[in-house]
């Protein structure tokens, strides 16, 4: 349901957003509501909060033609003037700065009014529906071995409720997603590792119903993870399950075509487009209208409607994905990517539902094709290098792949890195079927975090993993 | 606001709907400065408050609590539905007890705050009054500066207040050359920094720029030893400081115990000790989130575990002394002097990101820039990883007796270590 808090706030935003477009030539101000609420049940304790991310608040967006200004309050007082007459003190540049401001092309606003809204069923489940489920799997894990010494069942709602208004626009968006995990510690032999799994929908209906499942492979990994072992560094074919898929597309191109990049000169995808850049078998998408998962909305914090950008196409770069106030310094159009943390935060060119689209390929074909190699899974992390095009991706784990089959040899944990290009061009096999991973966080260098998700294909690839 | 919350929880507990509360109040003002290619392309301004309300009900023996938040919008209305809900989800809540923090009225640190908006131009001055070599410049510099009030009270009638102040500048150093241009990245975290400090830190940053403009294609040894810096050796020890809290004793999840030996003694002494203030230090605080006034703690003497630290709930359910939330790793200066190393070694300055993971005894990561300390040469490489196992490199480690500090560290500049594997 839209939120409440929002609606009761618009009249008073629109009085305040005409005050401000008497002194501006472009102001917006957008609101946002966010509520996360984590239900976490572990072997010690329960707990039932709101997470980290709740907030409520509004940032006003000011241009006359020189720098952007940004103003975030989280409520609004009675008389209006007193906010405006804060944004007028402190939009107020001090020597030496003033001389630095940029001059963009005019900001776009054309008109637009529409309330948006994703069908959820969180008023479907109570509290106790949600702790005795998590409790129940908590305690199956545990029941399980004893292996097991720690065990955390975990639901993580987010219903997210956004305003944003500027001269010619008027729109509304209102939606949830879910996340489940399940997590243990193992010990076995003086030694103890991690191991998780997860679900996630727009719907609780759907993790309540795919969590369970998942405590077979939860506690089948844990027991091979104990015994894996470092990898012996070297140059390998791989097959990356789609987890693995997602990071490469995520790190190793996504990142690379974020406009505000092109505006820095820090991205060397600028000089690529139109060329080569990954094997003829890959296309590539980006946009929160691409998929339904994690990145998913209606219109990004810039006021600009969600799209589905085809990034690479047959192995030939399309386009980049950008922001507003890239966009006006590049001249180009906005794609929906502008995307603030919260509205304490700047809005960037950020990443949504980041995928390689699916090939011909079956999966027991590209194992059967390698003659030593190793199937990588399970996301880490990873690092951009857009400037330079280095690449590293951190697999939880890999499993042996010897004479065309996939053994249970398992290493943990594999580095992937190497030059993005050496890596996508290297590709030889796509597979088909593709699977999009809904619970991960995408930080700008190391904050600015947003949630994002990315996933894909089976892909066969070279790359030097250590 | 926070007195008319407190007034209404007071009168649930008069009413036996409640047992206790506690609430953590955090305001915060902040100003900040985007620089594309030293052009100035966003400013922003701002400021923000939000209330945590955790409500707890004793019931059955066990207690129950839950938690939300709440805002200055936020309606009398609002308010009591949301205390309503968590009373009933405390009660479907069954925790072991304990109890909370008891204490009075406390105040910490000056309520001046800084003038913000003249804080970040005098950043941004210093930072674009440095000029690098041809070809070294700063591109997308971002200057964040906070001032911040924190509070937390209990109905036990602790009622604590710290004002700080602190600050981030985040910085692309870029050199370009003919055919190439090539970047690092650089982020530097505050309490306090001079004019003086920011430009010396900008300075080294450029001129580690250049050094990777200039890193050549090279044949290194498979096998080398390597010299890390603070960035690293924090991420090094986050595993270790994690499993030694009193959380993963109560849940079984450490391998740990008090006197189990955890590093070897072939390199210096590895002592690690857990503080909640350190002068320079922007993580720093008088206070957690319960409200326990900090009690730095050493953790491991020698390489051997000497105690484990947590905050006020979980040091009950060990039956430990409440160390607080303690968030600042201090590790005790080493041996090596600077210019003592012989031979040849890397020294490295910029990664992709180093992973180090005490479960699977692996440290290693992607090097973007290193010094090949080469017949008395320090030549610039890149673009190669190295690994090896945690516990042996840990074992024979060699620490700086020179120290530095960032938000949540303070010890050795550097850790030198042995034979790491080269690919």
């Amino acid at each position: 349901m839209f939120s409440k808090f929002l609606s009761s706030s618009k009249p008073a935003l629109e009085k305040l957003l005409e005050e401000l477009l008497k002194r501006y030539e472009y102001a917006s101000i957008l609101g946002t509501d966010y509520h996360i609420k984590n239900y976490v049940v572990r072997k010690t304790v329960t707990s039932v909060s709101d997470g980290p991310g709740t907030e409520r608040g509004f940032v006003v967006r000011l241009n006359n033609g020189r720098s952007f200004f940004d103003y975030y309050f989280d409520s609004i007082p009675e008389d209006i003037g007193e906010i405006v007459k804060a944004i007028e003190g402190a939009v107020k540049l001090g020597e030496g700065l003033s001389d630095r401001q940029i001059s963009p092309k005019a900001v776009l606003d054309e008109p637009l009014q529409k309330d948006f809204y994703r069908e959820n069923d969180l008023a479907d489940y109570k509290t106790e529906d949600i702790v005795s489920f998590l409790t129940s799997l908590k305690d199956q894990v545990l029941a399980r071995s004893d292996k097991v010494k720690d065990a955390f069942a975990v639901i993580s709602t987010l219903e997210t409720s956004k305003i944003f208004l500027s001269r010619s626009r008027r729109l509304t968006q209102n939606y949830v997603w879910v996340n489940g995990m399940l997590r243990i510690a193992y010990s076995d032999n003086n030694r103890m590792v991690g191991s998780r799994t997860g679900a996630n929908s727009h719907l609780l209906k759907d993790v309540f119903e795919n969590l369970p499942k998942t405590i077979d492979e939860l506690l089948d990994k844990a027991a091979h993870l104990i015994t894996a072992k470092p990898i012996v560094p070297g140059v390998y074919d791989i097959i990356t399950h789609p987890s693995i898929t997602g990071l490469i597309a995520h790190e190793a191109f996504g990142h690379g075509v974020e406009m505000d990049q092109f505006v820095k000169d820090r991205a060397v995808a600028k000089e690529y487009v139109g060329k080569y850049v990954a094997s003829p078998l890959i296309n590539m998408h980006d946009g929160a209208s691409a998929t339904l998962s994690a990145a998913s909305y209606f219109f990004d914090d810039d006021g600009v409607l969600a799209s589905d950008t085809l990034i690479i196409k047959d192995g030939i770069l399309q386009t980049g994905i950008c922001d507003l106030v890239s966009s006006r310094e590049l001249g180009t159009n906005p794609t929906g990517n502008g995307r603030r943390q919260s509205y304490r935060n700047k809005a960037y060119t950020r990443m949504t539902n980041t995928f390689f689209d699916e090939g011909e390929s079956k999966v027991e074909d590209m194992i059967a094709s390698i003659k030593h190699g190793y199937m990588l899974f399970e996301t880490n992390n990873g690092m951009e290098d857009p400037k330079n095009w280095a690449i590293q991706c951190v697999c939880e784990y890999g499993r042996e792949i010897i004479d065309g089959k996939l053994t249970d040899n398992y290493v943990s944990p594999v580095v992937i890195s190497g030059f993005v290009l050496d890596l996508l061009k290297s590709i030889s096999m796509v597979s088909k079927g593709k699977e999009i991973i809904g619970a991960g966080q995408c930080g700008k260098g190391y904050k600015e975090w947003v949630r994002v998700s990315d996933g894909g294909p089976y892909l066969k690839a070279r790359a030097k993993l250590s | 606001m926070i007195n008319s919350i407190v007034e209404l929880l007071d009168n649930y507990i008069k009413e036996g709907k409640i047992s206790d509360y506690l609430l953590n109040e955090v305001e915060e003002e902040s100003y900040q400065l985007y620089f594309v290619k030293e052009s100035l392309e966003t400013v922003r301004d701002g400021r923000s408050t939000s209330i945590s309300v955790t409500v707890y009900v004793k019931h059955d023996e066990k207690l129950g609590s839950s938690s939300f938040l709440l805002y200055p919008s936020s309606t009398k209305e609002e308010i009591e539905t949301l205390v309503d809900e968590a009373r009933s989800n405390a009660l479907g809540i069954f925790n072991a007890p304990y109890e909370l923090v008891k204490g009075g009225k406390e105040t910490y640190g000056e309520n001046k705050g800084k003038d913000l908006k003249k804080e970040a131009e005098r950043i941004a001055n210093a930072i674009f009054s440095v000029k690098g070599s041809d070809g070294a410049k700063l591109n997308a510099t971002e200057i964040f500066v906070y001032n911040t009030r924190t509070r937390v009270i209990n109905s036990l009638g602790l009622d604590k207040t710290s004002y700080t102040s602190r600050g981030m500048v985040e910085t692309i150093p870029t050199f370009d050359k003919k055919e190439e241009s090539v970047e690092i990245y650089a982020q530097k975290n505050f309490a306090e920094i001079s004019d003086e400090e920011m430009k010396s830190y900008i300075r080294e940053k450029l001129d580690e720029v250049e050094a990777r403009a200039n890193v050549a294609k090279r044949d290194l040894p498979s096998n080398v030893d390597v010299l890390l810096r603070e960035e690293e050796i924090e991420t090094i020890f986050a595993d270790y400081i994690y499993m030694l809290t009193y959380s993963a004793l109560a849940s079984g999840g450490t391998p740990f115990k008090e006197g189990q030996k955890v590093f070897g003694d072939n390199g210096d002494p590895i002592t690690m000790e857990m503080k909640g203030k350190v002068a320079g230090c922007s993580s720093s605080r008088y206070f957690d989130q319960d409200g326990t006034t900090l009690k730095d703690k050493v953790v491991i003497e020698k390489g051997t575990v000497s105690s484990f630290f947590g905050d006020n709930r979980f040091s009950q359910y060990v039956k430990r002394e409440n160390t607080g939330n303690l968030a600042i790793l201090s590790v005790n200066p080493g041996s090596l002097e600077e210019g003592e190393i012989e031979g040849d070694y890397l020294e490295c300055l910029q990664f992709s990101g180093i992973q180090a993971d005490i479960f699977n005894d692996y440290l290693g990561g992607e090097v973007r820039l290193a010094l090949y300390h080469h017949d008395g040469k320090k030549i610039p490489v890149g673009g190669f990883s190295i690994s090896g196992k945690l516990s042996e490199l840990l074992s024979s480690a060699r620490l700086s007796k020179h120290i530095s500090k960032d938000p949540s560290y303070c010890g050795p500049s550097h850790i030198f270590l042995k034979k790491m594997a080269l690919i």
